[in-house]
């Protein structure tokens, strides 16, 4: 069973090749541009992670991750937090996700953490 | 007889009146004419005698200290005096609160030498914040005892608002670039990864070559992020120890791969613990690895290691180019580049040894160098020792 992999980011292009990377090794890729979207989604589905850009044009990824992890519903999904913001560790630390990914990253170095991460989760 | 004799010491009387009276004349003048100056330079100039008095305020010192005029200022009663003066808060450079006694008018007073400060004077009333560099300096009497300190402020509001605008935008800037960068250095190993099992070699070759292009691009962009930090004072630094002999080792190694010609030896001692934060120190290392390449002509570039009291410190030499006398005192300035061999110019910002030095500086350690032209430059930089060495 494939793995199903949810990326949010307000950048149409780094999220075509995350879902190209993601797709190449063996996920399910779904991509959305906003939280609000994302949200409504998750009211039907749910996915196995999600991958979520720190700086959003709506509400920031901080945000959504602090109301994702305060829900019942949504707590139990891991969170992975990109950014190119220096301090990613600590605020990864403090929004209590799983795990966290500075941007540039590299691609191999992205399907490891996601496969480590949907591991021990 | 007595006649002339009075004729005389008259004479006499009145060539030393006028005489003082010229010498009155000539030193009325040179005193309104000092004063018209210290009346007119933009800077603040107040004198306190040795009790902390102010015996001498300009105008615009006055107003800095919440006083319409000098004249105002002087006549004030102490309560008064007391009153303009709490009406501010005063912060440090970090915008730390200080008090009064802290300045560097009370240092002058006790016959130091204080270095300028930067003060932040926040107006408890209407809120607004204006920042000063604040020079002092103590006047000695015939025995040596502090008799007046000159305090000199200049209002540097307008440069310090500036830098932190310019701070912004650079991490501004900085930002926006990265992200069509990720996405392009993605695309990119996806690319190599699907020439890697082709045969078409042209193709692979571009691939290498436009990473290598894009991670100079990186390394700029790092850069610029990290000025704007070092400059909003936000540069988070983990202290830990570790052998700085691998940290060298590690670094010429990458340097390697991004300039192969490169001849690099590392003659520091193989067992060096030091404490300190790795990230950066390793970025210093690599930095100084960069220009030593850079400018070296390709000549041997060895590393060495000294140990100086609780200090290590570790050189990196080469047989460059070297910096030219006159340039010598810039080096360390923010955009400043070797340009004294003019048939070669060199890539960079000009940012490596202004990060280098401020990163360094915080952590309480030290870089300096010795250079000459057309013979080279030798790099210094210390670090502490871990204890248990």
């Amino acid at each position: 069973m494939k793995k199903n992999i949810w990326i949010l980011d307000d950048d149409e292009s780094i999220n075509e090749v995350i879902k190209i990377i993601l797709e190449d090794a063996g996920f399910n890729a779904k991509i959305f541009s906003d939280a609000t979207s994302l949200k409504k989604q998750l009211k039907k589905k749910s996915p196995d992670l999600i991958l979520l850009d720190i700086i959003l044009s709506g509400q920031s990824g901080v945000a959504v991750a602090n109301e994702l992890k305060s829900s019942e519903q949504t707590k139990n999904i891991p969170i992975i937090l990109m950014s190119a913001n220096p301090d990613l560790k600590a605020v990864s630390k403090q929004a209590k996700v799983e795990s966290y990914i500075s941007k540039p990253f590299d691609i191999n170095y992205l399907v490891k953490q996601i496969n480590k991460v949907l591991t021990t989760h | 007889m007595k006649a002339v004799h009075n004729d005389k010491l008259y004479a006499k009387l009145h060539k030393e009146i006028s005489v003082r009276k010229s010498a009155q004349e000539a030193l009325k003048h040179s005193t309104e004419r000092f004063e018209t100056i210290l009346k007119n330079v933009a800077d603040g100039i107040t004198v306190q005698d040795r009790s902390g008095k102010i015996v001498y305020v300009n105008d615009v010192g006055a107003k800095m200290c919440g006083f319409d005029s000098a004249v105002q200022m002087q006549k004030a009663s102490i309560n008064a005096f007391k009153a303009a003066i709490d009406k501010f808060e005063l912060f440090d450079q970090n915008e730390n609160k200080i008090s009064l006694e802290s300045l560097p008018g009370r240092q002058a007073l006790a016959g130091e030498y204080p270095t300028p400060t930067t003060v932040l004077y926040r107006n408890k009333i209407d809120g607004s914040r204006r920042w000063s560099l604040i020079k002092a300096r103590p006047v000695f009497d015939k025995h040596n005892k502090v008799e007046y300190a000159v305090i000199i402020f200049t209002d540097i509001t307008e440069t310090k608002e500036l830098e932190k605008q310019k701070s912004q935008f650079i991490s501004k800037i900085s930002h926006e670039i990265k992200t069509p960068l990720t996405t392009i250095e993605a695309f990119m190993q996806l690319l190599e990864r699907h020439t890697r099992a082709s045969k078409d070699i042209p193709s692979k070759k571009i691939v290498v070559k436009v990473n290598l292009q894009l991670s100079k691009l990186n390394q700029l962009v790092d850069s610029l992020l990290d000025i704007s930090r070092i400059n909003s004072k936000s540069f988070a630094l983990k202290t830990e120890t570790f052998n700085i002999y691998t940290l060298i080792d590690y670094c010429i190694r990458d340097i390697k791969l991004l300039y192969p010609k490169s001849i690099i030896k590392n003659q520091c001692k193989k067992q060096l613990l030091v404490i300190a934060d790795t990230q950066s120190i390793s970025w210093v290392v690599f930095n100084l690895l960069t220009n030593a390449v850079k400018f070296g002509r390709n000549k041997e570039i060895v590393v060495k290691s000294e140990i100086h009291n609780n200090k290590a410190i570790i050189s990196v030499k080469d047989k460059g180019i070297g910096i030219p006398s006159s340039e010598q005192a810039n080096v360390f300035e923010r955009f400043y580049r070797n340009i004294s061999d003019l048939h070669q110019t060199f890539p960079g910002l000009g940012l490596g040894l202004y990060i280098a030095s401020e990163i360094l500086k915080m952590q309480g350690e030290k870089i300096s160098f010795i250079s000459k032209e057309n013979v080279g430059s030798t790099f210094s930089f210390t670090v502490t020792l871990a204890k248990n060495i």
